[in-house]
């Protein structure tokens, strides 16, 4: 090895140094001791027992309505993500586009909820959304309907509230995403007897595949971590796996249970980001 | 793979720098000087603003020495996480919440016991606030009531109303683990005639045919709010805070003391375990719990005084849980059992009451 190329991998190493020490104390840290306490025993008073046994995965593992739970978090992980693509990828395409002297500022606008903490939003769907909520007084006043829709506190309104809190990382990932491709390549494949439809489909969806996937990826994992909403909304009668490590964590107490089911989450992220890498591979082979 | 041994080297330095800062020394209990600032923490919102005004402000100006800074936290057991989170160095004195949730800061030493020298009010104590060891004693008594919107008439009488199915969809109840959640459960198994050391499947029961008139489980911000708006008609709630809004909303909501059978809610005044100034912090329980202090709570905010020899005026102790008229009708709790019980508890709701 030269000593140029020694002394460019010390520089690296340096520069990583700061970062890799600040990844080991905020995160490995903790996760570590959140794996040892996973192996505790929690009681049911909130008291815990230093040992080292398996039982809140047991627990977990053993109780059909825990994989019930961990099924409706994957579906409303995917559900979320998939109407989150619908509506945000007509906007992204439109803000790509665009020639309006306004473009810069009509991007700004849409990505601006990130600047609001998604508390504040939350809130401001159950207000919304509740009973005498401006949705539901719209519809009666149209007299389309006699009762207000129950909007909030169950599972409709958390998979509207958390479309909406999502859109604006998704059309950042497709804003960045569009960025590759040029649109010389619809007119060719219009010039060539291709219609607008199939343009789209063979032309612009596949090019914007990166986008969408990365898009996806980022939408799915915050949307399964995600406890504020789901609680605020979901009027205790839905359950996920990020309200219940939460629950747990502070309502019964049992840290142990808490830790173990951070640590299932854990493992379902990481089979995700096997699926996107695989994805993503395969789409960047074509 | 150059970067392992370099990464394993960060690793150690990194858990030696945690290590080191983590490692607390105790303070000790007897010579620490009566001043200074302490920390109490309690819980947030009107609780913390009456508290504040009605006893903390009085207290500084009777030991300007000792300053007291409050720490608002959502319900009692967010407050015990907190503190457990922070045992290794607490930066928290006095921790007021649930005796239900104490009783398990006591067990895992978060807290420790109190000096009675310390704190002599503490022999004044009703017996039913009483704890075993010297451990944080009552420093408020109230219990749950029923609230309502001014749309409802006539007033209700029982925890009946709540299943009218009239109010379909305008009832609110905060789930177990909350205590008013299950409180209601206990209220309801004794009415069917269970016994809630055994079992609580007559509660259950009762509670799963409420679930089509709940609106929701988990109020947000609370029920207080909801009833007040008229987003909700009926609900349980705290009869102290209560009080307190139907005074503040001019007659919105309003608090029924039912004709039946209530529970009592209690709460502790505790010690924090390695508390940084535990002599000052024991000076401030102490006058808490004085009945001086006592009256000046329960006149601002209907809680009901701990100290026997308390005695506050006619009108607002009609209006506490104390009202001498309705004292017969406490349905005895041991919540050492209630918190014995929580997880399981918490689970039969989950799947029997909340999925309905």
């Amino acid at each position: 090895m030269s000593a140029k190329t020694r002394s460019a991998r010390l520089t690296v190493l340096g520069l990583t140094v700061p970062g890799l020490l600040g990844l080991a104390v905020s995160f490995v840290l903790p996760l570590a001791w959140l794996l040892r306490m996973s192996f505790n025993r929690g009681d049911s008073t909130g008291y815990i027992e230093e040992t080292f046994t398996l039982d809140s995965y047991a627990q977990f593992v053993g109780d059909s309505y825990y994989w019930d739970m961990a099924w409706e978090t994957t579906l409303l992980g995917l559900g979320v993500t998939v109407l989150t693509i619908v509506v945000s990828y007509p906007i992204a395409l439109f803000l790509v586009r665009t020639e309006s002297r306004f473009k810069g500022i009509l991007v700004a606008l849409a990505v601006a909820p990130l600047l609001t903490s998604s508390v504040v939003r939350t809130y401001g769907w159950l207000v919304l959304l509740g009973n005498q909520g401006v949705v539901n007084q719209a519809l009666m006043g149209a007299g389309l309907v006699d009762q207000p829709l129950a909007l909030i506190n169950n599972r409709i309104g958390v998979y509207i509230a958390l479309v909406e809190i999502m859109m604006p990382y998704m059309i950042l990932c497709l804003l960045a995403g569009f960025g590759r491709f040029n649109q010389e390549l619809e007119h060719a494949a219009q010039s060539l007897g291709a219609n607008r439809w199939r343009t789209f489909w063979r032309i612009v969806w596949p090019l914007s595949m990166p986008g969408v996937l990365t898009g996806a990826l980022l939408v799915f994992v915050l949307t399964i971590s995600s406890f504020v909403t789901p609680r605020l909304v979901g009027g205790g009668k839905v359950f996920y796996l990020a309200t219940e490590i939460y629950d747990q964590a502070t309502a019964t107490l049992n840290w142990p249970f808490a830790a173990a089911i951070a640590f299932i989450l854990l493992a379902l992220f990481a089979v995700v980001i096997v699926i996107y890498q695989r994805a993503l591979r395969r789409i960047e082979a074509q | 793979m150059k970067l392992k041994p370099l990464a394993g080297g960060l690793l150690a330095i990194a858990l030696a720098t945690v290590a080191g800062c983590s490692g607390s020394s105790s303070t000790p209990t007897n010579n620490a000087p009566d001043s200074g600032t302490i920390t109490v923490k309690g819980y947030s919102g009107i609780f913390e603003d009456v508290f504040k005004k009605s006893v903390i402000e009085p207290f500084q100006k009777k030991y300007p020495k000792i300053k007291v800074k409050f720490v608002g936290s959502a319900n009692s057991a967010e407050n015990l996480a907190s503190l457990r989170a922070a045992r290794n160095s607490p930066d928290t004195d006095v921790s007021i919440m649930d005796i239900s949730t104490s009783g398990t800061g006591n067990k895992s030493e978060v807290f420790q016991p109190l000096d009675p020298a310390k704190v002599p009010n503490m022999k004044d104590i009703d017996p039913r606030g009483k704890v075993e060891g010297n451990y944080g004693p009552a420093v408020t008594f109230d219990s749950l009531v029923l609230l309502y919107n001014e749309s409802v008439s006539p007033a209700p009488t029982s925890w009946n109303a709540l299943w009218d199915p009239k109010y379909k969809g305008k009832v609110v109840v905060p789930a177990q683990p909350d205590i008013q959640g299950a409180g209601l459960m206990l209220i309801e198994n004794a009415k069917a005639g269970g016994d809630y050391t055994k079992s609580v499947d007559q509660g259950v029961a009762r509670l799963k045919q409420l679930a089509p008139n709940v609106q929701t489980w988990s109020p947000q911000p609370d029920s207080y709010t909801l009833v007040q708006s008229g987003t909700a008609a009926l609900a349980v709630g705290w009869n102290a805070r209560g009080q307190y809004y139907a005074d503040e909303s001019h007659g919105k909501l309003k608090v029924a003391i039912v004709d039946e059978q209530t529970i009592f809610q209690i709460n502790t005044i505790n010690l924090v375990k390695d508390s940084p100034s535990p002599a000052a912090a024991q000076t401030f329980i102490n006058y808490t719990l004085s009945p001086e202090s006592q009256e000046s709570f329960t006149e601002a905010m209907y809680y009901a005084p701990t100290n026997t020899k308390a005695k506050p005026s006619e009108k607002a102790l009609k209006r506490t849980s104390l009202d001498p008229a309705k004292s017969a009708e406490i349905l005895q709790v041991d919540w050492t059992q209630v918190a014995a019980n929580r997880e399981k508890w918490t689970q039969l709701w989950r799947r029997e009451i909340l999925a309905s």
